[in-house]
């Protein structure tokens, strides 16, 4: 485990100095700061606006920051050959793997974290009641679990794939993943005759991740509570996800020659 | 002596179209403890697969290749005996010599203390004791060299895997890396020495081989030489193009 540790504080302290993504947590941080200044277009309904705002802004900044981050860990290693020395050691490819995974999801709490920081204080000058509502935190836990499920897709692409292919990749997968209703439709008899691309529809369904399960701004929104039953269980199918997708990013990775 | 590196048949093709390139062909050596040995060759001559190849960073192709007995690409517990310093290494640029050691030394999973003791003696020995505290992206190519053959020497390898070690290095330095694997040599440590600088290899190696468009063309003792390495390596290199 220590070895894992070593490389993820590594990859952790390497990311904290890359200047894309403290570009983008800036944006992040005005977007939610500028939420409370234009609040007063939803005159009556400020709250919800901020709300609504900061959610997407935290969710929006923490996908790119995800992408960016995991598509580049591995072939950045390769490129610099920092790769060569560490792969040279008594490392094996699993620890190296889940090393510059585990480094990621900390830049990630961490980039999370600041936001949420952020959007609490403007919370609390609103309406100190809202920047305590469970429905609230619960949601930015489900997003902390959407964005490492997106950097786990990112971070297994990136072994074996370049920067922009990942990248274009893990966009990809992370829209279609918004889209699993459709898939969902178009593999039932009353939308679809033919049977093959039913199958077909059904199929991309099951494998694809259901991103808007982690999205609570709805329930947030209109003042929904949310059972910790549905919280636990989208936590869970969400580990499963990420510990199947760095297997296959492991199969992967494993095959590849430096 | 026992033998620390043994090749049998290796052999490295790699994928492209019309079947690929060869590398690398039937390689068969044998290093033994507590020598220096180089492998010399043109660029492209198969040097740098032969050591990735080693050290498992490369799968071959047929034959095999093991480190003190055992496969380096399926016992990754082998590669905590042996040191590689890559041609031209990069490390981490926003760490200093120190972290950079010390991120080796946690991928050994040394404890604390020895550790500190080890990194401590290393800078001592690479002359960086005083510039500890340097990023290694303010360092010189030359300082860069000696943090990575320090990287190399962490955790006290029986192996040295040595990459165009005097690659870059002024004359100063390149002296000073000599001096450094001759010192290896004295405690008892086996190198194994890639470079196309025949000059530098004839100081320092016991014996010698040379390859070709990935082939062994011959193994040789360089105190066995009558004339120059650098003769010696013209003349068997233009008979193989000859063939």
């Amino acid at each position: 485990m220590s070895v894992v540790w070593a490389i993820a504080k590594t990859t952790f302290h390497e990311a904290l100095r890359r200047r894309v993504l403290n570009i983008v947590l800036l944006f992040a941080v005005v977007s939610i700061l500028a939420s409370r200044l234009f609040s007063w277009l939803s005159q009556g309904e400020e709250i919800k606006f901020i709300l609504d705002m900061s959610s997407n802004s935290i969710r929006f900044f923490s996908m790119l920051i995800a992408v960016l981050l995991g598509a580049s860990m591995i072939p950045a290693e390769v490129e610099r050959r920092t790769i060569f020395t560490i792969l040279a050691k008594p490392v094996g490819r699993t620890q190296f793997l889940l090393g510059k995974y585990l480094g990621g999801v900390l830049t990630l709490l961490t980039n999370i974290a600041i936001m949420g920081v952020i959007y609490l204080v403007v919370l609390v000058f609103k309406d100190r009641s809202y920047a305590f509502n469970a429905t609230l935190w619960e949601g930015v836990l489900l997003m902390v679990m959407e964005v490492s499920l997106l950097l786990a897709i990112a971070v297994a692409t990136s072994a074996v794939a370049s920067t922009p292919f990942t990248m274009v990749f893990a966009f990809f997968i992370y829209f279609t993943g918004h889209m699993g209703e459709v898939f969902r439709q178009l593999s039932s008899p009353e939308h679809v005759s033919n049977v093959g691309v039913r199958m077909l529809m059904g199929f991309i369904y099951a494998i694809l991740p259901h991103f808007p399960n982690f999205d609570l701004r709805e329930p947030l929104l209109l003042g929904e509570a949310v059972p910790l039953f549905y919280v636990g269980k989208v936590i869970v199918s969400a580990v499963v996800y990420i510990g199947v997708v760095l297997a296959i990013g492991h199969l992967l990775f494993s095959q590849r020659e430096f | 002596m026992p033998v620390v590196i043994e090749t049998n048949g290796l052999s490295k093709t790699y994928r492209g179209p019309g079947g690929g390139t060869p590398a690398l062909v039937d390689l068969t050596l044998s290093v033994e403890e507590g020598e220096i040995f180089g492998l010399v060759g043109p660029n492209g001559s198969g040097k740098t697969t032969t050591l990735k190849l080693l050290l498992g960073l490369l799968y071959p192709t047929a034959g095999e290749a093991k480190l003190f007995g055992k496969n380096p690409a399926t016992d990754a517990g082998v590669r905590s005996r042996v040191g590689y310093l890559p041609e031209g290494p990069y490390f981490y640029e926003h760490l200093d010599a120190e972290e950079v050691l010390g991120f080796y030394a946690q991928l050994f999973q040394m404890p604390r203390e020895q550790a500190r003791e080890r990194i401590d003696a290393l800078l001592e020995q690479v002359d960086m004791a005083n510039r500890r505290h340097v990023r290694l992206g303010q360092c010189s190519k030359g300082m860069v060299q000696r943090i990575g053959l320090a990287q190399a020497l962490i955790n006290d390898p029986g192996l040295v895997l040595l990459d165009e070690p005097t690659s870059g290095l002024d004359p100063l330095g390149a002296r000073d890396m000599r001096n450094h694997i001759v010192a290896l040599k004295k405690q008892g440590k086996t190198v194994f020495l890639c470079s196309h600088i025949l000059s530098e290899v004839e100081r320092v190696c016991d014996r010698v081989a040379i390859l070709h468009q990935g082939r062994l063309l011959q193994v040789v003792r360089v105190n066995e030489l009558t004339g120059s390495l650098e003769d010696h390596f013209v003349q068997l290199v233009e008979e193989a193009e000859r063939h």
